[in-house]
């Protein structure tokens, strides 16, 4: 069974000026299908305004479609019924790590969606200490949020997810207000509970180095998916990916370019690694 | 002629001396900017980056040491501190965060307001501020809290630039911006540097951001400032720079791997063109 | 400056005072307020100081730590002692021209001051050994009655935790904005009332969006994470009283009843009848 399972979904964010008329009705989504399976590692890159925030709280049931259906779990989230039980097999991290941390000690936070599960306190500590040991942060369990760097942070916010015992995490932007460290910290910490945990991850992100590794990734833009195939494939289409305003990891960009010079070089170059085995081939062949 | 524009001599910054959280945030830094240059500041999280850039307009008074702007000490008791702002232009993080004003145009001219010029004059900068970053007539009237993200960061750029700045800081310009839109940002801030021969210091953790604009890199760690060169130069010690938790750009990774396996390139490049064409020559060796 | 506010921080070390349940210190410190104000004289004063310094030592809280959260009342304590000390009538001791310093005078500064001083100092304790989450569940489970007069306990204590996560955050973007338009060549410190107030503007506009802005994204974190009011929420660290607290309980009574004995005491066999 399909993880997440998007139909013909359309979302329109519609203006009214004070008189409640409508005044602009903005397609921020617009005809989008997605089937994520269990277990999967997706991607959705986009630019900024391309319509991947909009998607994501769809998944998380904050907003609801317009046209088209979602279905987490096998659950419609359209249907009010379902709420509560989507929000919790499909955790949310969003971009800025302090307007999602609402304890003012690590562990409490943690602790706090068990709690509204109502879950029993015996069980809320077990869960607390699993989850912040999945994502390397148990000896910070009894800090101040404020204490920690941003990395730090959303991995709290992970494990705030992860007591949940979700099935699925949604990620929107979660590295944007990060340093390069805290990006990898943050990254290597969804593909390690990926792995182990078999959690579904869906991260939305606009560094493509982030990408790399995921088993899908999906471009969007003005609210339509408009590319989609292992980042290979991506990649390998190095103008498209430009013309959507993104980009391109830099050792990708070098051995496209390399190609566009005449030198025999395969599509989708995606690590350092992987060029200069390339590279050392074509020299012991000329 | 050489014209030094800011001189650092000595500056240590310590911040709640005395308690158990006193910190040492910046460490006998010595520095000297000459001007027009194009300099990147780069450094991890919390190595004192932010506060070194806020010395430069007094935002932040050093503990002890001297800093000298145009020739003249800043820490001179009759030194005019709030014209320094003015001329050292400081562009924080998340600029937009700090759009207050009803209209793009009022927001622009509430600092050129400020330095006392004379109305017209103040007009003529705040219009041609705009244009600058690239911000339409018909964005005028707008309110700067209905642009997007990028629209915004511009607006918030002009800001600083309507008040005609010698020198200008930007504290990490491009985060939170997609691809394109970090281009375009620096893009703009390399062709200003160009045409107005501004001086202009770049704060970021994007090695790859500064390779392809500066000729200056400032590396800092832990409040001190250990290295100062040109990129090629900086990103050539891989291994120091791995040691304070920074990365040189991908391609000079591949070159340097290149150059130990045998490949007759040269380690240092810093932008994919110029690996491109090292990568092409040492093959046709 | 903000660095310096230490009332309402919690200093995470391990005690005896940190481990007691919220409920208890919150009675506690009531407590020992009200018995600050009980008397005006010596030996009165002696317990309270040796019960005060004793809690201090349980806490193992730095002193130094301690007495920084006095700084920023430093003024209003200056203020109020030198108010009671040259304004307050009775038997004069000093003449300073048309300052006189009566013995009255001198007694109530020095005991004004030391109320206040101890005021702080005992409350900032109950902030510095209980976590803020710990505080506002006490506080919850103290007001629990109030429910059924209608009151929002759940709710009050819900926004005043948020509140207290958000306060140092607010206090930093604050401070942040402020040098970013100071950057601008606004000016906080000049003019008149008039002008300063207008010069807020570029402060405050920027300080609300944001406020709303994270008040925005945390409600949607909240109910992403399954929030939905008190109905059916269970605690992760539940209050209950254990055998340490009654112990603490006992004490408490026990101080709270001497306190009584010795000022009632003193009010028949004042120690310094001179005073």
């Amino acid at each position: 069974m399909e993880m997440i399972k998007v139909e013909d979904l359309a979302f329109e964010y519609i203006r009214r000026n004070e008189e409640g008329d409508v005044e602009s009705i903005n397609r921020a989504i617009d005809g989008v299908n997605l089937n994520v399976k269990k277990g999967d590692f997706i991607a959705i890159i986009g630019a900024n305004g391309s319509g991947k925030s909009t998607l994501a709280k769809h998944i998380n049931a904050i907003l609801y479609p317009s046209e088209g259906t979602v279905w987490v779990n096998g659950l419609s989230t359209s249907k009010e019924e379902n709420l509560w039980e989507i929000r919790r097999s499909a955790g949310m991290v969003f971009q800025n790590p302090d307007n999602q941390i609402i304890a003012s000690v690590v562990e409490e936070d943690v602790g706090f969606g068990p709690e509204n599960l109502g879950i029993p306190t015996d069980e809320i500590w077990e869960r607390v200490e699993k989850s912040l040991e999945a994502v390397g942060m148990l000896e910070y369990r009894e800090q101040s949020p404020n204490k920690l760097s941003g990395g730090q942070k959303q991995r709290v916010a992970i494990a705030g997810i992860m007591a949940m015992k979700p099935e699925c995490i949604v990620l929107d932007e979660p590295t944007a207000m990060l340093d390069p460290e805290g990006r990898k910290e943050v990254v290597s910490t969804v593909h390690w509970l990926n792995k182990h945990e078999n959690i579904t991850v869906l991260l939305i992100t606009h560094h493509m180095d982030e990408v790399i590794n995921a088993d899908k990734v999906f471009v969007m833009e003005k609210g339509k998916i408009v590319m989609q195939g292992t980042p290979r494939e991506i990649f390998s289409r190095v103008d498209d990916i430009k013309r959507y305003r993104l980009d391109v990891p830099q050792v990708t960009e070098l051995a496209y370019e390399l190609k566009k010079a005449g030198l025999d070089i395969p599509e989708g170059i995606l690590s350092t690694d992987e060029l200069i085995r390339v590279l050392e081939k074509l020299r012991i062949s000329q | 002629m050489i014209f030094l524009q800011i001189v650092f001599d000595h500056i240590d910054y310590i911040y709640s001396s005395g308690t158990s959280f006193e910190k040492h945030a910046l460490k006998d830094i010595n520095l000297k900017i000459e001007k027009g240059e194009f300099i990147g500041l780069i450094g991890h999280t919390g190595s004192g980056k932010s506060t070194l850039i806020q010395h430069m307009n007094g935002l932040i008074k050093a503990t002890s040491g001297r800093i000298y702007y145009n020739g003249e000490d800043i820490y001179e008791k009759n030194y005019d501190m709030r014209s320094l702002r003015s001329k050292v232009g400081l562009v924080f993080q998340y600029p937009e965060h700090q759009l207050f004003e009803t209209t793009v145009y009022k927001d622009v001219n509430f600092g050129p307001k400020n330095l006392g010029i004379d109305k017209l004059e103040a007009d003529i900068r705040t219009y041609e501020a705009l244009k600058m970053v690239g911000i339409g007539e018909d964005l005028l009237d707008a309110s700067p809290f209905e642009l997007s993200g990028g629209q915004k960061r511009r607006v918030a750029i002009a800001g600083i630039l309507a008040m005609k700045p010698e020198v200008l800081v930007l504290d990490e310009p491009t985060a939170g911006l997609d691809p394109r839109g970090r281009d375009e940002i620096l893009d703009q801030i390399a062709s200003l540097h160009e045409e107005s021969g501004i001086t202009v210091i770049l704060v970021t953790h994007s090695m790859e951001d500064v390779a392809n604009y500066v000729d200056r890199i400032l590396v800092m760690n832990r409040g001190s400032l250990v290295m100062d060169h040109e990129p090629r130069e900086v990103f050539s010690r891989l291994k120091e720079l791995e040691e304070i938790h920074l990365a040189a750009p991908q391609v000079t990774y591949v070159m340097h791997t290149l150059r130990e396996k045998g490949f007759p390139v040269n380690t240092g490049v810093t932008t994919v063109d110029e690996a491109k064409n090292e990568i092409i020559k040492g093959l046709k060796l | 400056m903000i660095r310096d506010i230490t009332i309402g921080q919690y200093y995470p070390v391990d005690s005896v005072l940190h481990r007691l349940d919220p409920r208890l210190k919150l009675n506690g410190t009531l407590l020992f307020i009200i018995s600050i104000f009980l008397f005006d004289y010596f030996y009165g004063y002696i317990a309270v100081t040796m019960f005060l310094v004793s809690i201090i030592m349980l806490s193992r809280v730095p002193l130094k730590f301690i007495l920084r959260g006095l700084k920023p009342i430093i003024i209003i304590l200056l203020f109020t002692t030198t108010f009671n000390l040259f304004l307050t009538q009775g038997d004069i001791l000093v003449k300073l021209g048309f300052l006189k310093i009566t013995k009255q005078g001198l007694h109530s500064a020095l005991f004004m001051g030391l109320r206040l001083t101890y005021l702080i100092l005992g409350s900032s304790l109950m902030t510095f050994t209980t976590t803020p989450n710990q505080l506002t569940d006490g506080l919850e489970r103290l007001m629990w009655p109030l429910r059924r007069i209608k009151v929002p306990v759940h709710e009050i204590a819900m926004m005043m935790s948020i509140a207290l996560r958000f306060i140092p955050i607010l206090l930093e973007e604050t401070d942040k904005i402020m040098k970013a338009q100071m950057a601008r060549g606004a000016d906080f410190e000049s003019g008149g009332i008039l002008k300063r107030a207008k010069g807020l503007v570029p402060l405050l506009v920027p300080l609300f969006v944001s406020a709303f802005r994270r008040a925005n994204d945390l409600a949607m974190a909240m109910e992403a994470r399954c929030y939905r009011g008190g109905e059916g929420r269970t605690k992760m660290k539940p209050l209950r009283y254990a055998g340490r607290d009654m112990i603490a309980y006992f004490i408490l009574l026990l101080y709270f009843a001497g306190i009584i004995f010795i000022s009632i005491y003193e009010k028949y066999f004042p120690y310094f009848d001179f005073i």
